[in-house]
C-alpha cells in the first residue's frame, strides 16, 4: 500500500487543470433532445482535439494508453472545473468502448473506437426488456441467422438515449432451445437500420431520455457480433463489469463537489428554527458531517477500484459494493438537500443543475444498471459465497 | 372507551367519497397520454369544484344549527384521507377548514363556503420572517388561508400581489409565488388554535392516504410482476420492504386518528398528539412513496407509473399543516406527565 504522486502524475494533473480552465464548456447543458447530443459530442470532440480523449484506452485505437489513475486525475480535475458528467456519451465511453477493447474484433475496434473518442458517435444499451430487467437472462428479443446477417425481432425498454444514438449494445436470443444463459448474442446494432422504431418514455424527473425500441426484421451484419454467436452472456458480463465497476468513477468524484455545494447552502439558508443559519442546527450539522465522512469513504473506495483495475482487465463482482454505496449515498445527499430547502423545495427551476431535478433523477441510481436488491444479491452470493436464494 | 375503527356511518362516508374520487379523480388521470400530455389539467376546474360542493363535504363538520351536517372532525379526516390517496387538490381541505373558521367567528362567509360559492386555497410562508408565500391551487380561489404556528387567518385573495406561477414539484397542483400586501387585514381570524389544529389533522389524514395508496400500489405490483419465474413479492427484500411500508402506514393510521379523537373529545394533550400525527404521517408518506418507486424498478422511474405521484404529494403535504417549528415546540416542550392517561 502506498500513496504518492509521481512527478509524472503531478505534471499530468497540472496540464489537465490548465487545459480544462480554458476549455470546459460554459453554456448550459440541455437536458434532452438533439441539443443534448450536440452539446455532449462537441465537448467530446474538444477533448479529442486537445489530446484528452480515451486517457486509459490503447494508443492504436486513438487513446492515450495511460493508467487508470491518470484517468481518475482527469475526472477529479473535471469535477473541480465543473465539466459535464455522464450524458449521451456515457454508454460509449464507459462500457461499450471498454467492452470492444476486451472482446471486439480488430475490425470492430478500428471502426468504432476512434469514432467514440472523436465525438462522432452516440451509443445506447439494449439489454433490458419489458419482461427481463433484473432477470436479464430471461430476455426474448429473437435473432436468427440468415446468410451473412442476423435478423432481429422484439423489443427493448428503458434504453437511455436510444432516440439520440447511432449504435447500440444489443443483446438478443439466437438459440431459443439452449439454456437461458447459453443462447444469447451480443451484437452491435445500427440504430438507423430499417425496421427500428423508437418510443420515448416520460420520466418522473423529466430527465433520463428513456425509450422503448422495437425491432421488426432488423438486419445486422454477422460481422457486428461481438464475441461468438450464442456466446453473448460472457460479453454482457464484461459490459456489466465495466458498468458496475468503473463506469461511475466520474459520478462518484462529482458527488463530492455536490456535497460541497450543499455545505455552502447550509450556511446560507435559514435552519429549521427559521432564524439561524441551517448549519448551526445540531441535527443539520450532524447529517452534514456524516455525509462528508461517507463521501470521503466513497473516494477511498474509488481508489480501491483503481488499485484493482491496475491488476485485472475487467472489474469483478466487487464493483457492486461501490456501485451500491454510490447509488444510496447520492440519494441520501439529494434528499438532505431537499430537506434543507424546506418550503423552497416545492418549487423546481428550469435550469441545469437544479436540486429538485437532481433529487428526482437520483431515484434511478438504485434501479438502472442493476437494482440495489440485485446488487445485494450479487454481493451476498458471488462475493461472500452465500447460498443462492430461491429462484 | 376507545374505538379507532370506523363506525358503520363512517364507513359509509369512506365508501361514498372513495367511489366518487375513483370515478372522477383516479390517480391514473395524472398519467401522460401517448402525446406526452395529460388528459386533466393541474388544479381543480370550476365545474369540479361545483361537483365536490354538491357532495356536502364543505358543511360536513359544521354544526347543524349553523346549517351544516353536524358531523365530527373524524368524518372530515376520512374525506381528507381519500383525497390524499387520489392526490386531489389540498384546497378542498383548506376550504373545509375555512368553513370552521367562519363558523367560529360567526362570519357570513360560512353559507357561501359550504355551498361551494367561495373557494379557498392554502398558502405557505417561504420562511418564518418572510411576506412571500407559496399559494397552492389558488387559481379561482376567493380567499387564502394562512396558518402561522397554529394561528389561522383567512385573507381575501386580492391581498396577495405579484402573483406568478412557478414550476411545482408536485405538478398535480398549480403552484404560485405571491407577496402578502403590507398591512393587509385578514377577513376572518382565529384567536385560538382550533382551526390550526384542524388544518393539521386534515393534512395528516391526506398524508396517511398517500402512505396507504403507495403501499397498495406496491403490493399489487409485487404480487403480479414476475422475474426469475416468480412474483417479485416472493423475494424477501421486496416482501420486507412491503412489510415495512405496512408498518409505517399502520402507525400513521393509528396516530392520525388517535389525534383526531383526542381533539374531538377535548383531551388536554390533543396538540401533542396532532404534532405526533404530522410527524408520523409525513414520514410514512415519504418512506412509502420512495419504496414504492424502488419496488416498481424501471417503470417506477417513469411518469407512466403512478408511484412518483405519491412522492411529490408527500413532499407538498409535508410542508403544510403544522410547520416544523410548531412541531418542535409542541413535541419537545410538553412533558409526558402533562398528558392524561386514558381513563
Ligand atoms: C433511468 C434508467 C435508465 C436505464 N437505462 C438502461 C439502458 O440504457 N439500457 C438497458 O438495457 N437498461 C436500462 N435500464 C433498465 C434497468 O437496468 C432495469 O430497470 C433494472 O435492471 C431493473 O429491471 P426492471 O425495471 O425490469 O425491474 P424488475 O426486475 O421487475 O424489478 C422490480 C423490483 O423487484 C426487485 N427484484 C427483482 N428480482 C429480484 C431478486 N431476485 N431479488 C430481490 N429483488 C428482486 C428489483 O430490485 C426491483 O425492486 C434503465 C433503467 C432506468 C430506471
Amino acid at each position: 500500500m502506498q500513496l504518492s504522486h509521481t512527478p509524472e502524475e503531478e505534471q499530468f494533473r497540472a496540464e489537465v487543470r490548465a487545459w480544462l480552465r480554458a476549455n470546459v464548456p460554459r453554456g448550459k447543458r440541455p437536458r434532452t433532445g438533439l441539443a443534448l447530443r450536440e452539446y455532449d459530442l462537441e465537448w467530446q470532440r474538444r477533448q479529442y482535439e486537445g489530446g484528452w480523449a480515451g486517457i486509459s484506452w490503447p494508443r492504436e485505437y486513438g487513446g492515450r494508453g495511460l493508467s487508470l489513475m491518470q484517468q481518475v486525475i482527469w475526472y477529479e480535475e473535471c469535477a473541480a472545473a465543473h465539466a459535464p458528467v455522464g450524458g449521451s456519451t456515457f454508454v460509449a465511453l464507459s462500457h461499450a468502448g471498454p467492452t470492444l477493447i476486451v472482446c471486439g474484433t480488430e475490425e470492430q475496434k478500428r471502426f468504432h473506437l476512434p469514432k467514440i473518442l472523436k465525438g462522432e458517435a452516440v451509443w445506447c444499451q439494449g439489454f433490458s426488456e419489458p419482461n427481463a430487467g433484473s432477470d436479464l437472462a430471461g430476455l426474448k428479443t429473437r435473432a436468427h441467422v440468415e446468410g451473412e446477417h442476423l435478423v432481429v425481432n422484439g423489443s427493448k425498454i428503458w434504453t437511455s438515449y436510444a432516440a439520440l444514438a447511432d449504435w447500440q449494445e444489443l443483446l438478443v436470443r439466437t438459440d431459443p432451445g439452449a439454456q437461458r444463459h447459453k443462447g444469447l448474442t451480443w451484437v452491435i446494432c445500427d440504430m438507423h437500420a430499417p425496421g427500428i422504431t423508437i418510443r420515448k418514455i416520460p420520466t418522473m424527473s423529466g430527465t433520463g431520455n428513456l425509450c422503448q425500441v422495437f425491432y421488426d426484421d432488423v438486419r445486422l451484419p454477422l460481422a457486428n457480433v461481438v464475441g461468438e454467436v450464442n456466446g453473448g452472456w460472457d460479453v454482457s458480463m464484461t459490459t456489466l463489469g465495466f458498468e458496475r465497476g468503473t463506469a461511475f468513477i466520474a459520478h462518484q468524484i462529482h458527488l463530492a463537489s455536490t456535497l460541497e455545494k450543499l455545505h455552502v447552502m447550509a450556511r446560507d439558508l435559514r435552519g429549521p428554527d427559521g432564524r439561524r443559519p441551517a448549519i448551526e442546527d445540531g441535527a443539520v450539522a450532524d447529517q452534514l458531517l456524516n455525509l462528508r465522512a461517507e463521501v470521503a469513504a466513497l473516494r477511498a473506495m474509488t481508489y480501491l477500484s483503481v488499485s484493482r483495475g491496475a491488476r485485472q482487465a475487467v472489474p469483478g463482482p466487487e464493483g457492486n459494493i461501490i456501485a451500491l454505496c454510490y447509488a444510496e449515498l447520492s440519494q441520501r445527499i439529494y434528499a438532505f438537500a431537499v430537506e434543507l430547502l424546506g418550503n423552497e423545495a416545492l418549487e423546481m427551476h428550469d435550469e441545469n443543475p437544479d436540486w429538485l431535478t437532481d433529487y428526482l433523477d437520483a431515484f434511478k441510481n438504485t434501479i438502472a444498471g442493476g437494482t440495489s436488491e440485485i446488487r445485494r444479491n450479487v454481493i451476498g452470493e458471488r462475493l461472500l459465497g452465500l447460498p443462492r436464494g430461491g429462484r | 372507551m376507545i374505538d379507532l375503527l370506523a363506525s358503520e356511518a363512517e364507513q359509509q362516508i369512506i365508501d361514498s367519497v372513495a367511489g366518487f374520487l375513483a370515478e372522477k379523480f383516479p390517480v391514473t388521470r395524472l398519467r401522460p397520454g401517448s402525446d406526452g400530455e395529460r388528459r386533466m389539467e393541474a388544479g381543480l376546474s370550476a365545474e369540479h369544484w361545483r361537483d365536490i360542493a354538491s357532495l356536502g363535504w364543505f358543511g360536513l363538520g359544521i354544526p347543524e344549527e349553523q346549517g351544516g351536517a353536524g358531523d365530527t372532525v373524524i368524518a372530515e379526516m376520512l374525506v381528507a384521507r381519500e383525497i390524499g390517496r387520489c392526490a386531489v387538490s389540498p384546497s378542498i381541505a383548506a376550504t373545509i377548514a375555512a368553513g370552521h373558521l367562519a363558523a367560529l367567528a360567526g362570519s357570513e362567509l360560512l353559507a357561501g363556503l359550504m355551498a361551494g360559492e367561495h373557494r379557498v386555497a392554502g398558502a405557505i410562508r417561504l420562511h418564518a420572517a418572510s411576506d412571500e408565500f407559496h399559494l397552492i391551487d389558488a387559481r379561482g380561489a376567493d380567499y387564502i388561508l394562512v396558518v402561522d404556528g397554529m394561528q389561522a387567518r383567512l385573507y381575501d385573495a386580492a391581498a396577495f400581489a405579484d402573483v406568478r406561477r412557478v414550476i411545482s414539484l408536485d405538478d398535480a397542483v398549480i403552484l404560485e409565488r405571491a407577496h402578502l400586501a403590507a398591512g393587509a387585514r385578514p377577513t376572518v381570524q382565529d384567536a385560538g388554535s382550533n382551526i390550526g389544529r384542524r388544518v393539521s389533522l386534515y393534512n395528516s389524514a391526506q398524508l396517511l392516504g398517500v402512505a396507504e395508496a403507495a403501499l397498495k400500489l406496491a403490493v399489487e405490483y409485487a404480487g403480479v410482476r414476475e422475474q426469475f419465474g416468480q412474483a417479485i413479492g416472493s423475494f424477501q427484500s421486496i416482501k420486507h420492504r412491503c412489510a415495512d411500508m405496512a408498518v409505517a402506514a399502520e402507525a400513521a393510521f393509528a396516530q392520525v386518528f388517535f389525534a383526531g379523537v383526542s381533539q374531538a373529545s377535548g383531551q388536554p394533550d390533543a396538540a401533542y398528539q396532532i404534532a405526533a400525527a404530522k410527524v408520523t404521517s409525513a414520514g410514512a408518506a415519504l418512506a412509502n412513496a420512495r419504496s414504492g418507486i424502488q419496488i416498481h424498478g424501471g417503470t417506477g422511474f417513469t411518469a407512466e407509473c403512478d408511484a412518483h405521484v405519491f412522492l411529490k404529494r408527500a413532499h407538498l403535504l409535508g410542508q403544510l399543516g403544522g410547520e416544523r417549528h410548531w412541531i418542535r415546540e409542541t413535541l419537545l416542550t410538553q412533558a409526558l406527565d402533562d398528558r392524561v392517561s386514558l381513563s
